[in-house]
């Protein structure tokens, strides 16, 4: 077999390069936004990666941290003495609780976070301030102090200098809380940070049985020696339901959760990448269309079928590798775009920097996708027969059925590779390239099936420019399918995000609608219940749901030790988790709106004895976790106290839904005795009632804790919206890449059809009309890429809603509307610019032109 | 040069129906050097007939020995190459690449010949030969800057650019006015004498025809006559 001819294939890509540099760079930005999109955002997931590595320790505030729901026991203690005797570390202690806070000066009040720690806290990092060394301020005297976040002070309507009543004492705030260790971002916005001296938690008097409070204590000691002694005392530290946490950890979990975010988003990326890859399919189309005569002509004087793919091959390559060289520049930029974008879901500072891994994916990316999509291509032009140069008739055989679909099978499996490879788990990675096929598939199917429609109910008695600009979309060589696939898929991910984020939102507000609970009360103690369904009564506030809550652990599942369990098959993370996880029980006579049963049967008051084993209903989740169904044995440690308890149902909870949901239920009549807090759900219509209410609260019961519904929606409204105009703005790349598209599409139609425009020239047609069909033609493509595009994600917004979301649908009909009507006037506009008759070239030339 | 033995192209036609013959037992002979015209109406498989003498294809049935190679024993790749080393090209509607200069089309087949000689030596060969069918002034133009007439120029330029053993022309001037149309013929045959290569000409134009040596007439894809021209 013959060689590759080096000279001939190095000249002619040369020239070939030369020639056609504008088609190349069109085709080439088509696939730059998508490839842009994904060095963004490996770019952000690296530097971030790089800044949690270095920061891991500082979010923790410590080497080790341990919690428990209860004071640390002895031993842990004592073992603990043991380590940080030997290595000369140390440790600090922090109580951690929600609570009312007060504002005296104003009257206002707000559920906050407390966390009381050691002046020594946090053991690496610091607690920054605003002023500098207030932290130090808290702790230089016995007086009670606090810093606070700064939002805290905006709501309650205080400065720094006023007072703030926590249960029974009244700190100053010396200042507000830059930075600290622990929580971050939207986490705040619930409820604001109240940093205190962890000796005045006794003064407030809020630290009660049953009260939810968290004792933590952080560690500062060499890695190895830690991981030493999590070791040696991994069962002790379990069995006393000590949660441990260390900087190594936090550094995982922190890095897996911005790797899951960047990869969702990635996602969307990836989306507009695939168009891209579709852009450059019919750009290399095109040219390979141009160069059928060249080809054969070069067969004829002797270029080998190798030769022919080197040269063209090579040519997808550099334009593969242009479009990953452009993409991976604005990919760069992009990088310092992003944790603007994703401001309060990124826990570290990220200092964007040059990742030359990023860059090099992405032009890996681009060179890839470009030869995906343009081997089919490449192929025909090797097939062309020589004989072409003699008789333009003579076309190559067709590819074979198997050619076909081996193009199709690699097009596929390449598509699900990199899905999964981008995608945060495989099986994401599948549904995403599924879902993506078949809304691509579809486009094309029915942009085919519309240009067909077309094709026959053309009214013949229309305008000519008319039949003319309508034919234009049917007609060999169109570019309907990949102007309305691409332009209708970027617009179809828009509305779909927009359609779900406004059904959720909607349902929010649903949710908070005048038979919805709008104050959450918490920590009600026993003796509390009573005056405080007079207190809420008496303020015209209606009790909608109360329940009872007790605290508990497992101590055994299907007749064996949690810890035999656990040492046996130590599961995944989430099983130990729910093995190992303390419980809030509660008891109900009936299921609320929010439950079903799946499996098993609901008590009656009747059938519910009170003799062991008792009946406990699971909800799905934490049934799959601990690996049990109906009729399982599972013995819980309510306080000290076991309790023998049989599967009796499993319920779905709608955790979406605002209200009392529990994962485990019991009949009444059976854990009442035990010592528990009482959650209230209540309504006031009246947001100055409510607000007043929160305060006499504070006053009447200070270790209540209430939660006004409005603060959760606005919290989870921000956080949407952050997310949301994160995955919009890549959802606009996807967007941006088909406008790309069309303008290449229409850009290439005009190449194509200069010789013909110039031809109805010569037979005496006027600007005005070549320009009525080239606007038809825009404005036709503009409208099917707006119906279909907005048509199919109204169907996948349903099915979204229906299906995994389980909320009725509702349109918003007008937002869809105007987003179809900027797609249909941006593309019509595009298209009709970009495609519009060149004044230059005289009807002489089409006689010249080959 | 050229040795064709009882050469048959047919193409099937679809539904069953008997496949289409455009070459029916065509036998033929033609020596180094020698001019063969190949006359006939449109659609007798002139055209036909010398792509397979030219190894653009491969017949249903018979044989081909093209500068004593048999093409039935090469592969595409290897027809390719012999055309690229003794064949060479002008057609009938030019087929000049549109994108590529006067002098860059004429340089193809010294590339794809990976011709021995450096850079320097192909761009003189090329710029001779331009120079030789009167276009030294316009060997950085594009085809579509030039004249038909001188587009042929091109063509057959790059036709004898690799000193071919046999040329093989499409109806050259098919696509040019009379006068232009005889220039080209001059210098085709011109050309042809200097470098003693052998020429087979598909034609309509039986003046033309009439500068071969011998005339081979088709009919319905079947040898009518072969002339001898005096």
């Amino acid at each position: 077999m013959r060689g590759l001819n080096r000279p001939f294939v190095a000249a002619m890509l040369r020239r070939e390069l030369r020639a056609s540099r504008r088609r190349l760079f069109l085709y080439g930005s088509c696939m730059a936004l998508g490839v842009a999109a994904l060095v963004g955002l490996h770019g952000l997931r690296a530097t971030t990666g790089h800044a949690i590595d270095a920061q891991a320790a500082k979010l923790l505030g410590a080497d080790l941290r341990l919690s428990r729901r209860a004071p640390l026991t002895d031993d842990v203690r004592d073992r603990l003495g043991a380590l940080l005797a030997e290595t000369g570390g140390e440790a600090v202690e922090q109580t951690h609780f929600g609570s009312m806070a007060l504002a005296p000066a104003t009257g206002r009040s707000r559920l906050v976070d407390v966390q009381a720690a050691g002046a020594a806290y946090p053991l690496r990092g610091a607690v920054a301030t605003e002023p500098v060394g207030a932290w130090a301020a808290v702790h230089a005297t016995d007086l009670p102090r606090a810093v606070v976040d700064p939002s805290l002070l905006l709501q309650l309507g205080i400065a720094v200098g006023d007072g703030l009543t926590i249960g029974a004492t009244r700190f100053e705030v010396v200042g507000t809380v830059a930075k600290a260790p622990g929580s971050f971002g939207m986490q705040t916005q619930i409820a604001p940070r109240v940093l205190i001296a962890r000796r005045a938690v006794e003064a407030t008097e809020l630290v009660r049985p049953g009260s939810l409070v968290e004792y933590l204590l952080f560690v500062r000691a060499p890695d190895p020696a830690i991981v030493a002694w999590i070791e040696t005392n991994r069962s002790m530290l379990e069995n006393a339901h000590v949660r441990v946490q260390t900087a190594a950890g936090q550094q995982e979990d922190l890095a897996r959760g911005v790797g899951m975010m960047t990869r969702f988003l990635g996602l969307v990326g990836l989306a507009a990448l695939a168009l891209g890859g579709v852009g450059v399919a019919a750009g290399v189309r095109v040219l390979v269309r141009d160069k059928l005569d060249t080809t054969a002509m070069l067969r004829s004087l002797g270029a080998s079928s190798r030769d022919i793919f080197a040269v063209y091959g090579l040519l997808a390559l550099a334009l593969g590798g242009l479009a990953g060289g452009i993409g991976s520049l604005l990919g760069v930029g992009l990088q310092w775009g992003l944790p603007v974008l994703l401001a309060g879901l990124i826990p570290v500072d990220v200092v964007p920097r040059f990742e030359v891994t990023a860059v090099l994916t992405g032009v890996a990316l681009g060179l890839w996708v470009t030869l995906l999509f343009a081997v089919g291509p490449l192929i025909d032009l090797v097939r062309v027969p020589p004989l072409r140069s003699l008789r333009a008739d003579f076309v190559a055989e067709p590819m074979s059925v198997r050619g076909r679909a081996g193009v199709f099978v690699a097009l596929a499996v390449s598509l699900v590779l990199v899905s999964c490879w981008q995608a945060p788990t495989a099986l994401v990675g599948l549904g995403f390239a599924t879902g993506l096929g078949v809304v691509l598939g579809l486009l094309a199917a029915a942009a085919r099936l519309l240009a067909a429609a077309l094709r026959r109910y053309t009214p013949r008695r229309s305008p000519y420019w008319l039949r003319q600009g309508l034919a234009n979309l049917f007609r060999p060589r169109n570019h309907t399918v990949s102007s309305v696939l691409t332009v209708g898929f970027g617009l179809f991910l828009v509305a779909t995000l927009h359609g779900v984020k406004s059904n959720l939102l909607h349902q929010l507000a649903l949710d908070s609608g005048p038979d919805r609970p709008n104050l959450v009360l918490f920590d009600v103690q026993p003796d509390q219940v009573g005056p405080l369904e007079v207190f809420l009564g008496a303020r015209g506030a209606a009790i909608l749901d109360r329940a009872p809550l007790v605290s508990a652990r497992l101590s055994r599942v299907d007749d064996q030790a949690v810890s035999e369990r656990i040492a046996v098959d130590p599961g995944d993370r989430e099983a130990r988790w729910a093995l190992l996880r303390e419980y809030r029980l509660s008891y109900a006579t009936a299921l609320r709106e929010s439950e079903s049963i799946v499996e098993g049967s609901w008590w009656t008051t009747e059938a519910a004895g009170h003799s062991e084993p008792v009946p406990v209903s699971l909800e799905t989740g934490i049934a799959k976790a601990l690996g049990v169904g109906v009729g399982d044995a599972i013995t819980w440690d309510i306080q000290g106290v076991p309790v023998r308890s049989v599967v009796a149902s499993v319920r779905a909870v709608d955790w979406g839904r605002f209200a009392t949901n529990f994962v485990a239920l019991f009949p009444p009549g059976l854990i009442e005795q035990a010592p528990s807090t009482t959650v209230f759900l209540a309504r006031h219509a009246n947001s100055d009632v409510r607000a007043e209410m929160q305060r006499d609260l504070v006053r009447d019961f200070p270790n209540v804790s209430v939660l006004d519904a409005s603060l959760i929606l606005r919290a989870v409204d921000t956080m949407m919206d952050r997310v949301a105009l994160a995955v919009r703005v890549l959802a606009l790349f996807a967007l941006a890449t088909g406008f790309l598209i069309l303008v290449a599409a229409a850009a290439m139609a005009r190449d194509e059809r200069t010789r013909e425009v110039l031809l109805l020239r010569t037979l005496g047609a006027s600007s005005g009309v070549l320009r009525r069909i080239v606007a038809t033609e825009a404005v036709a493509l503009g409208a099917l890429a707006a119906l279909l595009g907005t048509g199919l994600s109204v169907l996948a917004a349903w099915a979204l809603m229906r299906f995994v979301f389980e909320i009725p649908f509702v349109p918003p009909v007008a937002d869809y509307a105007l987003l179809a009507g900027a797609s249909f006037t941006i593309s019509t506009l595009l298209g009709g610019a970009v495609g519009r008759p060149t004044a230059a070239g005289s009807p002489l030339s089409v006689l010249r032109s080959q | 040069m050229i040795v064709a033995r009882n050469l048959c192209q047919r193409y099937p036609r679809p539904g069953g129906a008997a496949p289409l013959t455009v070459l029916d037992g065509i036998d033929l002979q033609v020596g180094a050097g020698e001019v063969l015209a190949i006359l006939g109406p449109s659609g007798s498989g002139k055209t036909t007939l010398l792509g397979l003498l030219a190894g653009l294809d491969l017949p249903t049935e018979g044989e081909v020995e093209l500068a004593a190679q048999p093409l039935s024993a090469l592969d595409e790749d290897g027809r390719a190459a012999l055309r690229a080393s003794s064949v060479g090209f002008v057609f009938q509607s030019f087929q000049l690449m549109p994108t590529l200069t006067a002098l860059e089309n004429v340089l193809v087949p010294l590339e794809l010949l990976g011709h021995p000689a450096g850079a320097a030596e192909r761009d003189g060969r090329a710029h001779e030969l331009l120079a030789r069918v009167g276009l030294a002034e316009r060997v950085g133009h594009y085809p579509a800057q030039l004249s038909g007439g001188e587009q042929q120029r091109v063509g057959i330029a790059r036709a004898f650019a690799n000193d071919p053993r046999v040329l093989f022309a499409d109806e050259p001037t098919g696509n040019l006015d009379g006068e232009t149309g005889q220039g080209i013929i001059e210098l085709l045959f011109m050309l042809n004498r200097e470098r003693g290569t052998t020429l087979v000409i598909v034609t309509h134009d039986l003046e033309l025809a009439r500068r071969a040596r011998r005339i081979l007439r088709l009919a319905g894809g079947r040898v009518e006559s072969i002339e001898c021209v005096a």
